[in-house]
């Protein structure tokens, strides 16, 4: 979930010692230490999810429709915003969203302490490439890209564009910033690296005959060729074992990408995802000029952009804490059974379609007679769970001889690392309190460490994060004031093998009578991009349906 | 000391240490010799006259020195030392002075052949000097076969190391600066063994040299890459953003404000203020007038810049590119500067390398290319000529497709008419139709290539439907046409067994 750029990368895989990185991961030191921090466990009750296990007949909800809508979007997050967006865009009136959570933004979402906001979950995003020209269409009506340049570049708002420090890397004994990349490495080591890099680049200049990229943003512009859409059967361990790559340092930095955007470790991920990460964008010095790809942030993450599309849609189109538990298709329409959580009710609506928007994998528990293929399908997909801790200080970290930076991540963690709550606030000082926001990943055995996420105490949880960043800050207990956790169960749908191109990928987008599907979830990419493409493509089938006129928002080619 | 008082009382570690000097030092005489060819070549191109030139003369000189050792009556241990010491620091310091006297002077050639000379001579005393030294160890039989058969083994070390690991691995000056440092170590070695035979006086005298050559050459040492840099640099007229040794050749890239420069070998490639002027005409006209384009051959051009024309027809479905050396293509894929030039051109997907000698490639099964670009440097010298030879052209012809078209540059129709001609001579002893043309390059001046089909081509046809800065339809029929100064003459054309073109075109070039 942190953003780690390449050119970090270069350095970790050039200056770092992978196996210092392996050991650690091996074997978890006994837990030796306690650590008498406040704090709580945000999210305590994650148990209303889990409502969905038990199944609902028709009979449960009351029978008479309280009200009928043009269009209700099941799931509040990026995806269903997107979607509630085209569908304002578009005209329709009647529409409503139903979000389980007290918040919009799904995993976008943010909280607040010690003066500043911060992220809970995501919490940047890149330029999107030039064929994503349908995210451009959203950003530009949030008013985060102000116009185009000759080129046909976006402008983006300054103020969002990632401040400086971006990043720094905790490695060995003292962090790093700047390093000459090339400084340690052996010609050996660094060949292979370039020949890593030669290979990306390869990809990323790919075009079949159609003109289409072989990686694309979003993933569905991407070329059909067999040579692409096959990297999807092996995993990117295998691909990089296939070409030759033998290299610790480059495992490292693979497993680190997936880890950081998927959930996944590299022997696990889908290579076409894998490699998805480093052709898509043109981060390589020999194409950077071709396409600009910075960095966007807000204080508190994606969950500005979450703000800003429910501000479009408008507070009377949508109502948190209400759990949709039943869906069925009928001749007029869907009919839909909820919970308003907040007072324990439920209620029937009616609309005349629906979309889905919420974790694809509850599909099968909440549609009524979803068809098999569908429903094996969305019931197949693994979701990667994640520890978002919200540390509390006095003042920042004291700082080594390279300053702190936004992200900084420790090589030898399992964690991701941590970013700055307040980076982005020219007026924030290192003696003022501040957040640090660290993220934890659990990539093996998902669901043992669901069941340890939500069974585990605080008190274990802050031990564990404290021990982590004490070796890189000696000084954290001195400023620390209280930790706080989101736990996600199912924060990232893992793009493993076959997820993304398999057989059975595509009847996750394919509508069930009045209904569509939403989300990430349906491309298999854990990304907001994929949620923004997913949530406009299925509002687009949905006002097709029924019959109302628009202007579509994806141009990008033709086969869409 | 006389002769005949100290020779029976060698010490046996003082006799190993004689003969494994003689291997040692006979090793660094084949690295002098094999570096002042090489970087004769590298300076004034056509390795088969350096390599001549270095190797007679120093074969000359070495019987000269063998003569000359009649001159030396006493002392034999302490001048054999000293010549040791003294050794090292002419032929250590031998690149360093080839640059000064190639980017200072104007006397290259001559300057080089008395460096050779020199070394030559110092080397030609050792062998006399230690058969004496060592004669009353043994009898003349045994010490002689032991003398020389180390002395050619040596040479046998040397040669091997030198090309393989020595010049790739440390480039010319630091080999050269190692080669001395070795040779003054058999002195010192030597020295060490011997001190007890040499008075007082005398070893402080050749303690006191090898100091000075020891720090002479380490000191160079320490200042070689900067004063590499410097020499380099005053070279080439422009800042250099790349220098690289490979094991076929030097490559530089130089730069001032927007203009890039390649040399291999000292010899300019492309300069990128008007590049697309010599690969427009080299590369539109054969694409244009195929009759089919989905599969191209490029030979040579392993700076990617035709590469990148080819890429802008889109109908292009695979190029292979075929550059014996490894390090150009790479720079051409790497290097910023390259990959603007060349739009990336060479890590495309359509672009297949292969760093292999193209005599090779073409021996091997190949679907037929609708296109041939012969793309190489120019026929200076007879390894480079190959590739320009009826047997060349032949194998290409096969590899041609039904209405395929090639393409060669043939240098210079002006400053090397004959070299030209007897391009397009070949091409047509070949069984090829050949039509040659030729256009105006500012940084090469007038410049001539030559297309070749097996049919006959209809000129008529040529329609440059790709986005061009230079060529245009009307243009190409200007180019099709000679003044007097460079029309065709009948040349013969150049064979494997009868290699004219590389002499033609020194001859030519030698006249401007």
């Amino acid at each position: 979930m942190s953003s780690f750029t390449r050119r970090q990368f270069l350095r970790i895989i050039t200056a770092g010692s992978g196996l210092s990185y392996l050991s650690s991961c091996k074997s978890e030191p006994s837990i030796t230490r306690h650590f008498d921090i406040p704090g709580k466990i945000v999210n305590a009750n994650p148990v209303q999810g889990h409502l969905l296990r038990r199944d609902y007949r028709a009979s449960d909800f009351p029978t008479a429709a309280e009200a009928s809508f043009d269009a209700v979007v099941v799931g509040g997050g990026i995806s269903g915003l997107c979607a509630a967006w085209k569908l304002v865009q578009a005209g329709l009136e009647r529409i409503l969203l139903l979000e389980q959570g007290d918040q919009l933004g799904g995993t976008s979402i943010s909280g607040f302490a010690n003066g500043t906001p911060f992220p809970w979950g995501a919490h940047y995003i890149n330029t999107p490439p030039s064929e994503a020209d349908c995210i451009y269409e959203v950003l530009e009506s949030l008013g985060i890209i102000q116009g185009y340049d000759q080129r046909g570049w976006p402008r983006i708002d300054p103020q969002y564009l990632l401040r400086w420090p971006h990043e720094r890397l905790f490695l060995d004994s003292d962090w790093i910033e700047d390093l000459d990349p090339f400084a340690s490495s052996s010609k050996r080591e660094l060949e292979i690296l370039r020949r890593f890099e030669d290979d990306m680049l390869r990809w990323t200049l790919y075009r079949d005959r159609l003109g289409r990229r072989a990686f694309a943003m979003p993933l569905h512009y991407s070329s059909r060729d067999a040579a692409v859409r096959q990297l999807d059967e092996i995993t990117l361990a295998d691909y990089l074992r296939d070409k030759g790559l033998h290299s610790a340092q480059l495992e490292w930095l693979a497993n680190y990408a997936c880890r950081d955007d998927y959930g996944c470790r590299f022997d696990q991920v889908s290579a076409w995802a894998g490699i998805h990460y480093f052709a898509c964008r043109f981060y390589d010095r020999r194409v950077s000029h071709e396409f600009p790809t910075d960095t966007l942030t807000w204080a508190e993450g994606n969950a500005f952009l979450a703000r800003r599309l429910a501000e479009h849609l408008g507070k009377e189109r949508y109502r948190t804490g209400s759990l949709v538990l039943r869906l069925e298709n009928q001749p007029d329409g869907v009919r839909i059974g909820y919970a308003d959580l907040q007072n324990g009710t439920l209620h029937g609506l009616h609309c005349r379609t629906l979309i889905y928007a919420a974790k694809l994998h509850t599909a099968p528990h909440v549609i009524a007679e979803l068809p098999q293929a569908q429903s094996q399908s969305m019931g197949a997909l693994e979701y990667s769970p994640w520890l978002v801790a919200a540390i509390q200080v006095s003042r920042r970290p004291r700082e080594s001889s390279v300053p702190l930076a936004w992200d900084n991540v420790i090589f030898a963690s399992q964690s991701t690392g941590y970013l700055v709550a307040d980076h982005q606030n020219p007026d924030a000082r290192p003696q003022d309190p501040s957040v640090l926001v660290y993220y934890l990943p659990f990539v093996d055995e998902v669901s043992k460490a669901r069941r340890e996420l939500l069974e585990r105490k605080h008190g274990y949880w802050v031990d564990r994060i404290m021990r982590d960043l004490l070796r890189v800050h000696p000084d954290l207990e001195d400023i620390v004031q209280c930790i706080d956790l989101y736990r996600w169960g199912h924060a990232m749908v893992q793009p493993t093998p076959g997820t993304l191109w398999g057989r059975e990928s595509r009847w996750r987008g394919t509508p069930f009578e009045a209904i569509f599907f939403a989300g990430c979830d349906v491309t298999g990419l854990p990304l907001f991009e994929e949620a923004c493409f997913a949530g406009l493509r299925a509002a687009e089938q949905s006002l097709n349906f029924l019959g109302v006129e628009f202007k579509t928002s994806l141009k990008g080619l033709s086969d869409v | 000391m006389s002769e005949e008082e100290h020779s029976a009382a060698i010490p046996r570690l003082g006799l190993f240490f004689l003969l494994g000097g003689i291997l040692i030092a006979a090793a660094c005489a084949i690295v002098y010799e094999l570096l002042i060819g090489s970087i004769s070549s590298y300076f004034m191109g056509d390795s088969v006259e350096q390599f001549s030139l270095t190797i007679g003369f120093f074969l000359f000189a070495m019987g000269l020195g063998s003569w000359l050792s009649r001159l030396i009556q006493q002392n034999l241990l302490a001048r054999f030392i000293s010549l040791e010491i003294w050794l090292g620091m002419v032929g250590g310091t031998s690149v360093a002075f080839l640059y000064i006297f190639y980017a200072y002077t104007d006397h290259y050639r001559y300057l080089m052949v008395v460096m050779v000379l020199v070394i030559g001579i110092l080397i030609g005393l050792e062998v006399p000097l230690l058969a004496r030294i060592l004669r009353g160890y043994g009898p003349l039989r045994t010490t002689l076969s032991n003398v020389l058969s180390l002395d050619y083994l040596g040479s046998l070390v040397a040669a091997l190391l030198f090309p393989y690991l020595l010049l790739p691995l440390l480039g010319g000056l630091h080999t050269g600066l190692v080669a001395g440092l070795v040779n003054l170590g058999v002195g010192l070695g030597v020295l060490l063994s011997f001190r007890h035979q040499l008075d007082s006086r005398q070893r402080s005298s050749l303690y006191l040299q090898g100091g000075i050559v020891g720090a002479a050459l380490l000191g160079l040492l320490a200042a070689a890459n900067p004063l590499l840099e410097r020499w380099e640099s005053s070279l080439y007229e422009d800042r250099i953003v790349h220098s690289e040794q490979s094991p076929y050749q030097k490559i530089v890239l130089t730069r001032w404000r927007d203009d890039l420069r390649l040399f291999l070998n000292g010899h300019l490639q492309f300069a990128s203020r008007d590049q697309h002027r010599y690969h427009e005409s080299l590369v539109h006209p054969a694409m244009s007038l195929a009759s089919n384009r989905d599969r191209v051959l490029i030979i040579g051009g392993g700076d990617g810049l035709s590469a990148s024309e080819v890429l802008k027809y889109k109908e292009v479905e695979r190029i292979d590119l075929v550059d014996l050396d490894r390090a150009v293509t790479d720079l051409a894929r790497r290097s910023i500067y390259m990959t603007r030039l060349n739009k990336n051109a060479l890590n495309q997907p359509k672009v297949h390398i292969f760093n292999q000698d193209a005599f090779i490639f073409l021996q091997q099964e190949h679907v037929p290319y609708g296109v041939i670009i012969l793309d190489l440097p120019d026929p200076r010298e007879e390894a480079l000529a190959k590739l320009y030879s009826v047997t060349g052209y032949n194998l290409c012809r096969r590899h041609l497709a039904k209405g395929g078209v090639l393409v060669t540059q043939a240098s210079s129709p002006y400053f090397v008419r004959q070299a030209y001609w007897c391009v397009g001579a070949t091409l047509a002893a070949a069984g090829l139709q050949v039509v040659p043309y030729h256009t105006w390059i500012p940084s090469f001046g007038e410049w001539g290539f030559h297309l070749a089909s097996v049919a006959p081509l209809d000129l008529s046809t040529l329609d440059l439907a790709v986005p061009l800065r230079y060529l245009e339809e009307g243009l190409f029929q200007h180019m099709l046409e000679f003044d007097a100064e460079m029309a065709k003459i009948e040349v013969e054309p150049n064979r494997l067994d009868r290699p004219l073109l590389a002499r033609f075109y020194r001859r030519g070039w030698s006249q401007w």
